[in-house]
């Protein structure tokens, strides 16, 4: 697991209450029971974490967490 | 199930659960141990550090996430998990199974003055530092006072009228009197009713102490919140819930529940004087003392105690003093409570109500704590030391908020 996918886990779990083991990267975020408020949260919450602006359209229920990460490029994190 | 209607008798209205999450500790054991035996729960507070007044009465071990799972936490002010908190513990008191109940019968009201105000604080910060990409999205269902009484309704199921009233420190009051005429009108079975407040942000914290009505007594929280002691010199805030059960009480015999006691009166009335200050004549607390005893059908000479506003104010105290002997003579065992739990804001009137009744049901007043030396201008019976048994023949709790509004609750033994 690279660094960024855990940092992302982290943030799940800690913040929105998932499951760590729920967390595979094909899970879509519909899957992981996200809903349209926990979406826009999740989109702040990377911002904060990671200095990235995830569009929120981008964050659509049939986005998988590999979606996600696809967007985390090591060159864009911080 | 019960209809009021013309030319039948008014149906009284019964408490029959309890439930408290205040400085005095969670549940009805642990509030009865530490404010029957008058010990201050005020403390310093971490998160006032810097401020000009850095202590206050928070709620001792209240964990959210293990209450209601990290995924739901989140999503809720402090207020709100309070009064959920609140909402099981007096439903389960009550002896009621929401996983069973006609939902569609149970109403809440719940007072609080100002809400989900940390969470407003909080993100008004991040929108300041960050720009409104950071601002959460959640603020809008956290933030706004109706959410305390929403997220009741969520997690229990409760699916009656449902709604927050909000007349700043008599909140708590006011919703139980509100909910009790619910239940009169037949608009619900059950009603789940009180307050909840947790805003003791730095803001709202700078602003209360800035208008000179905290407590300054840096050197000795403890000793901070004195209703009615010569050495008083501001109220101590204080968070959070108290919610009671309510039903009409042929429902609550029928069901064969213990009623702990009966909400008897309501009155409520407004100084129309000024923004912070109690009018100095009374009058608007002594007409809604007197309504609640004409509704409760019962004379000052009937009651036996009053649980008094009594925030340790110069002011309140002395002004509402002079307002309780006017009505009462110098008959009942005034008590103030705020000694131990300091000032609930929203949820005083609330967490006083259930004290009240605590008090008729165990025949006995908690003492106002830190009375060392009572001020000589207050010229009522106030319990000091110790608890005192009583008489119960009915008590009256006593609630003033600020834009003097004031709201009054009568309480007689079941």
């Amino acid at each position: 697991m690279t660094d960024i996918q855990q940092r992302l886990n982290g943030l799940l779990t800690a913040k929105l209450g998932l499951v760590a083991d729920d967390l595979r990267p094909e899970a879509t975020l519909e899957e992981l029971d996200l809903d349209s408020l926990a979406l826009i949260e999740l989109s702040v919450l990377i911002q904060k974490e990671f200095g990235v602006l995830v569009d929120d359209t981008a964050l659509t229920p049939e986005a998988t967490l590999g979606t996600i990460l696809d967007l985390l490029t090591p060159a864009e994190v911080h | 199930m019960a209809q009021a209607t013309v030319g039948r008798p008014r149906p009284r209205t019964a408490v029959t659960g309890l439930g408290l999450v205040t400085p005095a500790g969670i549940g009805v054991e642990a509030n009865v141990d530490r404010v029957w035996s008058g010990r201050p729960t005020a403390d310093r507070t971490a998160e006032l550090d810097g401020l000009p007044v850095d202590f206050s009465c928070r709620v001792p071990g209240f964990d959210p996430v293990a209450l209601l799972g990290r995924r739901t936490a989140w999503r809720m002010d402090r207020a709100s998990q309070l009064a959920v908190q609140a909402a099981r513990l007096a439903v389960a008191d009550a002896g009621l199974d929401p996983a069973v109940w006609d939902g569609a019968r149970v109403a809440v009201v719940v007072g609080t003055s100002l809400g989900g105000w940390n969470t407003v604080e909080r993100e008004h910060g991040a929108f300041l530092a960050d720009g409104s990409a950071m601002v959460s999205p959640l603020l809008m269902v956290m933030g706004p006072v109706n959410m305390t009484a929403g997220y009741i309704a969520m997690d229990l199921k409760a699916l009656g009228p449902n709604q927050v009233v909000s007349t700043a420190c008599a909140s708590g009051n006011t919703a139980i009197g509100y909910a009790r005429m619910l239940l009169e009108t037949g608009a619900c079975d059950v009603a789940i009713a009180g307050g909840t407040e947790a805003a003791m942000s730095p803001t709202a914290m700078a602003s209360l102490a800035r208008a000179g009505a905290l407590s300054k007594r840096l050197d000795d929280p403890r000793g901070a919140s004195r209703p009615f002691d010569a050495d008083r010199d501001g109220f101590v805030a204080g968070e959070g819930a108290a919610l009671l059960v309510l039903e009409r009480l042929e429902d609550a015999r029928a069901r064969g529940a213990r009623t702990r006691a009966l909400i008897a009166g309501f009155g409520a009335s407004a100084d129309g004087h000024h923004a912070s200050a109690p009018d100095p004549t009374g009058s608007g607390a002594e007409r809604a003392i007197r309504a609640a005893l004409a509704d409760a059908d019962l004379g000052p000479q009937d009651v036996a105690h009053v649980n008094a506003h009594g925030t340790s104010t110069p002011l309140n105290d002395v002004t509402e003093a002079r307002t309780i002997r006017r009505v009462f003579g110098d008959g009942p065992a005034v008590t103030s409570t705020k000694g131990v739990v300091g000032h609930l804001l929203g949820a005083a009137g609330a967490a006083e109500a259930a004290y009240t009744v605590l008090a008729v049901e165990r025949g006995e007043v908690p003492p106002t704590a830190n009375l060392g030396r009572q001020d000589p201008e207050i010229e009522v019976d106030v319990v000091a030391g110790e608890a005192r048994p009583i008489k119960p023949l009915a008590a009256v709790n006593n609630s003033f908020g600020f834009g003097g509004q004031n709201a009054v609750v009568v309480v007689t033994p079941a």
